[in-house]
């Protein structure tokens, strides 16, 4: 089974055949037995929850655009899928978050130690899955996707240090350009350009520009990430899937927090930084609401979206030369839709 | 990729530091596209440049080449696709002999020693020599060979003594020696043609038993 998927159909709908597509996949590939209550269906519950389907979209995509068949990379697209849904374990656990697409999240539902547990799992799961890929791709090209994927995880654990050590170190000193290096490492690498380059390498057979894709993929990827972050202020909990200003109670450092933190007046400015340096049991619905209404007042919500909007240019900009070299870049039409959507979804 | 006014711009200070400052804040938030488009190519060029792949979009007259370099790769990515197969193949061929040397051998007889032949017509004698050796470090007394009846296939039957053994018993046969037994075997004149089989069998040298194999021939094969 491969070839786009129907020209006339919009971002969600695309999104979709892939999302299903790498879900099945998926579901193929998740382990049963005992102790299936404490280890295996914990294991299952994040993979099986609905996301966005972005990341298999991506990797299915490149590869066939470098003329590949689309199912050479869905154990590919399975794994960084699994592998995304054991960040989110943790993630969650990390920030003390509740819901996640819609539902209480994994260590609410089966505790912590569990949680955690089952998150190692899946990042085990997502390595297996790689592995026994290896011997269809062969072993070079099959080292060449384990070395791609290892080297976006350690990005992305790089990252998640140091958006958590920001937090427990009370760092607001922050530029967007901070913001920026964080979000390629915590999101792009995994979310956007991993599944690119390894799309694309298995399409090639190991011989894809990947530079070109790497630099389309750091431009799609944070103008996903900030617009996630707008969302979580601004979007619907139902749509959204997870807690509205979940961020700020996290004491996060969005861009829209280091755009208030330059142009808030002092007296402003002052109680904001002492409102992220202390505890999250201080960060009351009440006191959320005042620092949401800074951000509004102080235009930093509509920096970000218009932020995010420049950063889409970029990635629109990126995009001829990401794929002009593919074996068939018409295939690449799927992606170059992805462009808008991600500055202009609403979950 | 910026334009030159803006490089121009972000040479001297950094290229947010309009958007963020207060006074500035409102003519810049219009500019504030632009501010993300250039911050985010900053990061790539700083960050992702050189760090792996190839650059270049080849376009416009150098479509002929472009064609000719899809063509090369296509051909480096058959021929890499080519060798990893060998590869694989060799890899699995070895695999394959390393776990065929290691498999049990198949169950079978163990081959047995050399059977004593003779072979006579009716009215005559054979004769054979076979050794009895004795590989301990201590004598053995004793050392008497003896056989049951010859039988052929049809059930015809030699007499037991009709076999005789010269030296009838070895008493003793010295540590690590070896000794020289001949085997007379006398016919009588009425057998049937055919193959008789018997085995020899020394007392006190349990580990020792010979096939003995008498043919016997019409005169006129002889």
């Amino acid at each position: 089974m491969s070839g786009a998927p129907e020209a006339a159909a919009g971002p969600d709908e695309l999104l979709a055949g892939y999302r299903r597509r790498a879900s099945e996949e998926i579901e193929r590939r998740l382990p049963h037995g005992e102790p299936r209550e404490w280890l295996y269906e914990p294991l299952a519950d994040y993979p099986r929850r609905t996301g966005k389907g972005l990341r298999a979209a991506l990797c299915l995509a490149a590869c066939a655009a470098h003329g590949g068949p689309e199912d050479d990379a869905l154990a590919a697209a399975a794994a960084i899928e699994l592998a995304h849904s054991a960040f989110l374990v943790h993630d969650d656990i990390q920030d003390g978050s509740d819901w996640r697409r819609g539902h209480p999240t994994l260590h609410r539902r089966v505790g912590l130690p569990l949680a955690v547990n089952a998150g190692d799992a899946l990042a085990v799961l997502s390595l297996e899955v790689l592995r026994a890929d290896t011997g269809r791709l062969g072993r070079r090209l099959g080292l060449q996707v384990l070395s791609e994927f290892s080297s976006a995880m350690w990005q992305t654990l790089e990252g998640q240090a140091v958006e958590l050590g920001w937090r427990r170190d009370g760092v607001t000193n922050l530029s967007p350009g901070d913001y920026l290096e964080l979000i390629l490492r915590k999101t792009c690498w995994y979310t956007t350009i991993a599944p690119l380059r390894i799309g694309a390498l298995i399409g090639s057979w190991g011989n894809a520009d990947l530079q070109a894709l790497s630099r389309f993929g750091l431009f799609l990827g944070a103008a996903f990430q900030i617009t996630d972050d707008v969302l979580n202020l601004t979007g619907g909990q139902a749509a959204y899937g997870k807690e509205i200003r979940g961020d700020l109670r996290e004491g996060k450092r969005t861009l829209m927090v280091i755009h208030l933190l330059s142009v808030a007046e002092p007296p402003h400015r002052d109680a904001v930084v002492a409102l992220l340096r202390g505890p999250e049991a201080e960060r009351t619905d009440d006191r959320l609401d005042w620092l949401a209404d800074l951000l509004e007042r102080y235009g930093s919500i509509a920096f970000a979206r218009e932020f995010a909007r420049g950063v889409a240019d970029a990635a629109a900009a990126a995009f001829p030369a990401a794929f002009g070299t593919a074996a068939r870049p018409e295939q690449a039409e799927v992606i170059r839709q992805l462009i808008g959507y991600v500055v202009e979804r609403t979950r | 990729m910026a334009d030159k006014d803006d490089r121009d711009r972000s040479a001297n200070r950094p290229w947010w530091v309009d958007a963020l400052d207060p006074v500035e804040n409102l003519r810049a938030l219009a500019n504030v596209q632009d501010f993300g488009r250039i911050a985010a190519e900053e990061l790539a060029d700083r960050l992702l440049a050189g760090r792996d792949g190839r650059d270049g979009t080849p376009t416009g007259a150098a479509a002929t080449e472009a064609e000719l370099d899809q063509l090369v790769r296509r051909f480096q990515a058959e021929a890499v696709r080519a060798g990893d197969t060998w590869a694989s193949f060799i890899d699995l061929f070895a695999t394959l002999v390393g776990v065929l040397s290691r498999l049990p051998r198949r169950a079978g007889p163990a081959p047995g020693p050399a059977p004593v032949a003779l072979a006579a017509t009716p009215g005559t004698e054979a004769t054979a020599v076979f050794y009895v050796h004795n590989t301990s470090a201590a004598a053995v007394g004793g050392v008497r060979p003896h056989c049951a009846p010859l039988r052929s296939h049809l059930g015809d039957a030699l007499a037991a003594d009709a076999v005789r053994f010269d030296p009838e018993v070895v008493d003793p046969l010295p540590p690590r020696g070896s000794c020289g037994i001949e085997v007379r075997c006398r016919v009588p004149p009425d057998a049937a043609p055919g193959t008789y089989v018997s085995v020899v069998l020394v007392s006190n040298v349990p580990e020792l038993f010979l096939p003995l194999r008498l043919t016997v021939r019409r005169e006129a094969e002889a």
